[in-house]
């Protein structure tokens, strides 16, 4: 199993590269996992996935600083644009736009780790900022309370998939047995593509009708 | 397995057989769905015009379009970028520009910092209005796919608003309610009164906050209500009762519903009903993906429905509507009683006649709240030797006066004993040889459709 991992090392791929590479899988299938079983919705798949990786690259606490920043700031400039009747994408545009600027003044304060490859941050950085994005048309069209709990579940899975990426334990399994992880992940999914059965939240939806 | 249906078993077992190419085709575009279901001569609202471009919304004529309209994106769903307006604002430009206290530039000025401006403008759910740049301003949205499926280009169009029953006028806050019913196999499985509210903005989409009330199949009456998937028995904020309420025509609704099913050839569809004041009731909207809250409002389970009616051949609409009544109807009797605390007896009920021993007489007796006093056929009292006469008393009957015997009398009706005093009359000629007076059905209801069916 290891010649994979030797394979790509040995073509100058960085040992870290190939990690996250590897987890990808994981990440992925953790996110289905919570959307199919246990019913937390979040804003896409990929959006927990990338936001997990972000706080990885930048630390926990200073990721969710910056996401909880970068989601406020978002808000506060989508309420004051909404009086002046612009288009979609350039209202999205101007509000992306401030909150970079809002997190770049912030992240001199950021509580960094030193023990933290700082070459990342910048992607880390600019992932969180453009994931208002997908907050901002959850705003437009749901409303403020909605994407107030979507957002909460996303952080929620985020911050999972951040201890699942960053234990020495699981990065230590991917690196020696990437193809059983792969493969793991492929039949775990196939299973749940068929799977019908009711998700966690609603038993707790349906509560009065199913325990009627 | 639970029957309650879940988002996963819907897509994957219903959802996907049911949502062929074609009809998807049909279903993701309000446009095409309504020509096709006229075509059928099924009613469905009027669509005024279109906007599809940014040319067609430059040369659009605002003045053609009436005081009250709805304005919808093709390709929308779960009822986003839906604008509903209710009347047009009086005409100020004329006014202001007479005066001349605004120059036209002003007015620009104050237009790119939302401030009032003296446009043409049209009054929304709220109570708010809703100028011309905004409308203009949302079609451009619509048009951009800001609200269709996959943010693909779309297509606006206004449409005509349901003229409100007056039924439903206290209940609704501005909007107009609508008929949720799933028909799943050319079968009417479940069905949902839904009501607007002002947190709804005047739609009739649950989770936008519209309350939800589940409908007896059989009767068209409304049973359990829901705002935000919790359960409620009046309209928030006020003291209007949901549950009772009997929707008018309910047979022809249901058949609607089979009828647009049919049509566009989908095995699984939420059609909306609506019903005009002048039309009747009305196809809003077809849904290929109905919501699942339509489980609390009815306190049912879809999934054990869908099952039931899987593989049925429904060779008529009247026999789907049949089928549906049959199977998921009822059950608002036992409601009834447990409301009141009233049991509901038909105009014929069995009985059972205490003897004056340890013997049980069982036979039919007659319902008849024309009566004070409960009757026993001399024959049969005779036979159970009720034969202690208590006293007489004189009845004024259609074939003149005349006295009668008074006696204890014991009987059972639907489980509750009572202990009565009952006349003994002859009753040879009658059909029943028992009468059951008023005076004896204070713990009863009566429903003279009941039984009807057990006993033709």
């Amino acid at each position: 199993m290891l010649q994979l991992t030797t394979f790509f090392t040995q073509n100058g791929i960085p040992e870290e590269t190939l990690i996250w590479i590897f987890m990808l899988p994981i990440a992925m299938t953790l996110v289905v996992i919570g959307r199919q079983i246990v019913g937390i919705k979040g804003f896409s798949i990929s959006a927990p996935i990338l936001i997990g990786f972000a706080f990885a690259a930048i630390g926990l606490q200073s990721g969710v600083i910056a996401f909880v920043t970068v989601l406020g700031v978002g808000f506060i400039i989508k309420s004051a644009l909404r009086n002046m009747r612009l288009l979609y994408l350039p209202k999205m545009a101007l509000i992306l736009l401030i909150t970079a600027v809002a997190v770049s003044a912030l992240t001199p304060f950021l509580p960094y780790k030193d023990d933290i490859q700082f070459s990342h941050a910048a992607f880390a950085f600019i992932i969180l900022i453009l994931s208002t994005e997908q907050f901002g048309s959850l705003l437009i069209e749901r409303g403020p309370r909605k994407t107030l709990g979507v957002a909460l579940e996303t952080l929620v899975m985020s911050t999972a998939i951040f201890f699942l990426i960053t234990s020495v334990w699981l990065q230590n399994i991917v690196v020696t047995y990437p193809l059983i992880v792969l493969l793991t992940a492929i039949l775990t999914n196939l299973f749940l593509g068929k799977w019908t059965g009711l998700r966690i939240s609603e038993y707790i939806r349906f509560k009065d009708v199913i325990f009627k | 397995m639970p029957g309650v249906l879940g988002i996963n078993a819907r897509n994957l077992l219903y959802i996907k057989p049911s949502l062929t190419k074609r009809v998807a085709r049909i279903l993701d575009n309000k446009i095409l769905t309504k020509k096709i279901l006229s075509a059928k001569g099924i009613p469905t609202p009027k669509t005024f015009s279109s906007v599809s471009s940014l040319r067609e919304l430059t040369e659009f004529d605002w003045n053609e379009l009436p005081s009250s309209f709805a304005l919808k994106p093709n390709r929308g769903f779960g009822g986003e970028g839906i604008l509903v307006v209710f009347a047009r604002k009086k005409e100020r430009t004329q006014h202001f520009a007479n005066v001349g206290i605004l120059d036209p530039a002003s007015w620009r000025i104050m237009r790119i910092f939302g401030k009032r401006t003296l446009e043409p403008a049209w009054i929304k759910a709220d109570g708010t209005a809703i100028e011309l740049p905004d409308i203009k301003n949302h079609i451009l949205n619509v048009i951009d796919g800001t609200f269709s499926l996959g943010n693909l280009p779309d297509v606006a169009f206004f449409e005509e608003r349901i003229k409100i029953l007056k039924l439903f006028k206290e209940y609704s806050f501005r909007g107009i309610p609508d008929i949720r019913i799933i028909v799943y196999n050319s079968i009417p499985i479940m069905a949902e009164l839904r009501i607007p509210t002002k947190e709804s903005d005047g739609k009739a989409n649950l989770h936008l906050g519209a309350i939800g009330v589940g409908i007896d199949m059989e009767s068209g009456i409304t049973t359990h209500a829901i705002h935000n998937d919790r359960a409620i028995s009046y309209v928030p904020g006020s003291r209007l009762v949901l549950r009772g309420i009997k929707i008018p025509g309910w047979k022809e609704i249901l058949e609607l519903a089979i009828r647009a099913q049919k049509s566009v050839g989908c095995e699984l569809l939420g059609a909306d009903i609506s019903i005009d004041r002048d039309r009747g009731p009305i196809i809003l909207e077809l849904n290929a993906r109905p919501g699942l809250s339509i489980q609390i409002a009815n306190m049912a389970p879809l999934r054990e429905r869908f099952e039931r009616v899987r593989g049925l051949q429904v060779e008529t609409v009247k026999k789907g509507v049949k089928i549906a009544q049959d199977l998921f109807g009822g059950g608002l009797e036992e409601e009834l009683e447990e409301i009141s605390g009233k049991k509901i007896v038909g105009a014929r009920e069995e009985i059972t006649i205490h003897g004056t021993g340890k013997e049980r007489h069982i036979t039919f007796a007659k319902i008849d709240t024309g009566a004070y006093r409960t009757s026993i056929a001399k024959s049969l009292a005779d036979k159970l030797q009720l034969t202690h006469i208590l006293k007489y008393k004189k009845v004024r009957g259609a074939l003149g006066k005349e006295e009668r015997p008074i006696i204890d009398l014991v009987f059972e009706l639907d489980g509750e004993k009572v202990h009565t005093e009952a006349f003994i009359a002859s009753r040879e000629e009658m059909k029943h040889d028992v009468i059951i007076g008023r005076r004896d059905l204070k713990k009863f209801l009566v429903d003279p459709t009941k039984n009807l069916i057990l006993h033709k």
